[in-house]
């Protein structure tokens, strides 16, 4: 175990020479950083993965469900439990999906489950990520080298390899295409800031790496377009272009990243559109609130893994909960992502805390407060020295033929001590998740 | 049932030849209780195949592509439609057309507007008075907003085309707990295409023209629906290639 502690550098030099990068926008301009390793890596024990596994599929089998529901019968929203507002005023809700049935009735395949532990040891889900999750290749890229630079390390304890994530996904692919055709992954390209993922995970898969402009759209079908422009049918789509960019005829018509007509062949069942658009509707800030509702209303089951205690101040109730009690939760406006739009009432000055009360006043459905939970710190090395800062797990779900759980995960922490905020994009770092058998 | 013939071309030019074009066209009318279509023909041309469907509301589309270069781009949609009054009987309006959409939202001013105009007892009374509100405040002035202009930039500007009248009563009537669509379509005569806004008055959608301040009963060919303008163009396309187009529309729809 010490070895591998002191494997860091060896690891991030390794993980530099892979390429192994993170792109970043800032003032407009592209930047690829590295996304730093820290070598002690977070321990799951196998009692802990047990709850934590039921309590994803069943999480997840239910957001599936949900999503089915919205754009068929909307039977959750005619019983009452989900607001229709919440629905219709939702970004991510697309009217362009109603009616269609993606193939096997799967719309989230592949789901990123944002969890902390809280110092007792219960987890808490921070929020649902049902449309492009990424960062599923940094563990495993991180463990293939942990292995090589320390072997005796995954002697002497028994961790469940996590270099299966691509047989996991290439097994959902190909259930998810059905022997219609090939399987791409569609890439917006090189300037996006998870290319090294897109590039790996077909390598990894075998599916075929596909740019805009390689993919068209001809009698309801979808063709890749190879090098001699000899034509071969697509039977799914693992695509890493987000919906309002993927068809221009349905959706951003200025969009030059996606398939013309792509919608149209997804609606007639000639091809599996992985995740399916308009997941958005379910992984919403706004409906976050309503998914342990969610498992009640379509499993007849109790929720396994809860929410942060959540406010809406859409219910009255909260509404006067959230306003006197400002200055200890932490605000989230629902449309934002990415670790945006995220405020603690603790930092804000009284002057700062009312003009943000104005504004939820003004558009209360624009808003969630939740508790701030007591987070377990993980250690981490800085310099030679072990410090404990925040951390999130990102765990992934995979949906296919059956629903399961990817036996690792990807494990950020907030380098800034006094940080909460973990994402990626807002300059953390990630470890190896380490699940026990 | 009265009968019409209907004919809309459009002509697209391009200054310099165009690649890889990927159209989308919702130009064929829609059938529905009080609209039936008899002959209906589309002639498109160049076009390497084209397929017909339906979008997520119901609405017929014509799609399909033409990869090699070509400078024009012309389609013709004509044919007879037999149309009863205007009304479309349905159980209930789904939720969506009760809640404001990206080009319907609703400003301060058009609520302070909307107030003593909400009179009336019955959802269509009360969506004619506002169309007549909407009618007599705005003035009809070709370019002056765009496709994607919102209700509120229309009604701060006062002026706009018929796609602004009817986002703009549509904010209205939305905010006034009516549920209204976005319509596009022909109107009898010569002229370009149109659009209008229907009302769920309990029983059945009903046609309303702001900007002609009318309750519709004969003379407008419906061709689609949806919560807005941006739901439902009459066409669309994506090509490739640096080129300037110029559009060329006529409608031409007459009772026979």
């Amino acid at each position: 175990m010490d070895a591998l502690i002191e494997s860091r550098d060896t690891v991030n030099k390794w993980m530099e020479r892979f390429g192994v990068r993170f792109g970043v926008y800032k003032n407009g301009v592209f930047n690829e950083q590295l996304f730093p390793f820290d070598s002690i890596p977070r321990v799951i024990t196998k009692e802990d993965w047990k709850d934590l596994e039921r309590g994803l599929k069943q999480r997840v089998d239910a957001l599936n469900l949900f999503l089915y529901d919205i754009y068929h019968e909307k039977n959750i929203i005619k019983d009452g439990v989900v607001p229709a507002e919440f629905v219709y005023s939702s970004k991510g809700y697309l009217p362009e999906c109603e009616g269609i049935t993606p193939v096997h009735g799967i719309y989230s395949h592949i789901s990123g489950i944002d969890l902390v532990q809280a110092k007792d040891g219960s987890w808490f889900i921070l929020e649902d990520n049902l449309r492009i999750p990424s960062g599923a290749s940094y563990p495993m890229i991180a463990r293939t080298i942990t292995r090589k630079v320390s072997p005796q390390t995954f002697q002497a304890h028994a961790v469940a390899d996590n270099r299966n994530y691509s047989e996991l996904l290439k097994e959902m692919m190909d259930y998810m295409n059905d022997g219609r055709g090939i399987s791409v992954i569609l890439t917006p390209g090189r300037y996006n800031s998870a290319f090294f993922e897109h590039s790996y995970l077909a390598e990894k898969t075998g599916a075929t790496l596909a740019f805009p402009g390689d993919l068209i759209v001809e009698n309801d079908s979808v063709y890749y377009m190879g090098l001699y422009k000899e034509k071969q049918r697509v039977g799914s789509i693992y695509r890493r272009v987000s919906d309002e960019y993927l068809d221009p005829l349905a959706f951003e018509p200025t969009s030059l990243l996606g398939v013309p007509n792509l919608m149209q062949a997804y609606r007639k069942g000639n091809v599996a559109i992985i995740n399916a658009p308009g997941n958005g509707v379910a992984d919403d800030k706004g409906i976050y609130y309503f998914v342990p509702k969610m498992v009640e209303y379509y499993l007849h089951e109790t929720p396994i893994l809860h929410n942060a205690p959540t406010y809406l101040p859409y219910y009255k109730e909260d509404y006067t909960y959230i306003l006197d009690n400002i200055a200890k939760l932490v605000i989230k406006d629902v449309s934002e992502a990415g670790g945006y739009g995220v405020v603690f009432g603790r930092d804000l000055t009284p002057e700062k805390l009312d003009e943000l009360k104005q504004l939820i006043v003004s558009e209360p459905r624009r808003w969630i407060a939740q508790e701030v939970i007591d987070f377990r710190d993980l250690e981490i090395l800085e310099g030679n020295e072990r410090v404990e800062r925040k951390a999130d797990l990102r765990a992934f779900v995979i949906a296919g033929k059956e629903t399961k759980v990817w036996k690792s995960g990807l494990t950020r922490f907030s380098r800034n001590p006094n940080s909460f905020v973990v994402n990626s994009s807002q300059g953390g770092g990630f470890k190896d998740t380490w699940v026990m058998e | 049932m009265k009968k019409y013939l209907y004919n809309y071309q459009t002509i697209i030019r391009f200054d310099s030849p165009v690649v890889r074009h990927f159209f989308r066209l919702r130009c064929m009318p829609c059938v529905n209780a009080c609209q039936q279509a008899g002959k209906r023909e589309l002639f498109l041309h160049p076009s390497d195949y084209l397929t017909y469907g339906a979008d997520a509301w119901g609405n017929p589309i014509q799609y399909g592509s033409r990869m090699e270069a070509h400078d024009a781009f012309v389609f013709v949609s004509s044919g007879e439609a037999r149309l009863a009054p205007y009304r479309i009987p349905a159980g209930a309006a789904e939720d969506v057309f009760k809640v404001p959409s990206a080009l319907t939202m609703l400003s301060p001013s058009m609520e302070l507007f909307m107030t003593d105009a909400a009179n009336g007892c019955t959802p269509l009374e009360r969506a004619l008075n506002l169309s007549r509100k909407v009618y007599e405040y705005m003035r009809y002035t070709p370019g002056s907003t765009q496709a994607d202009t919102t209700a509120m930039q229309a009604f701060s500007g006062r002026q706009g085309v018929c796609q602004d009248y009817a986002h703009i009563l549509i904010a209205l009537c939305r905010a006034q707990g009516i549920a209204a669509r976005y319509v596009n379509g022909f109107m009898q005569g010569v002229g370009l295409t149109h659009a209008w806004v229907e009302v769920f008055d309990g029983e059945a959608w009903r046609g309303v023209d702001p900007t002609n301040n009318q309750l519709i009963e004969y003379g407008y060919i419906k061709l689609a629906h949806g919560r807005d303008a941006s739901d439902c163009p009459v066409n669309r396309g994506v090509f490739t290639g640096v080129a300037a187009q110029q559009v060329e529309i006529r409608v031409i729809v007459e009772e026979i």
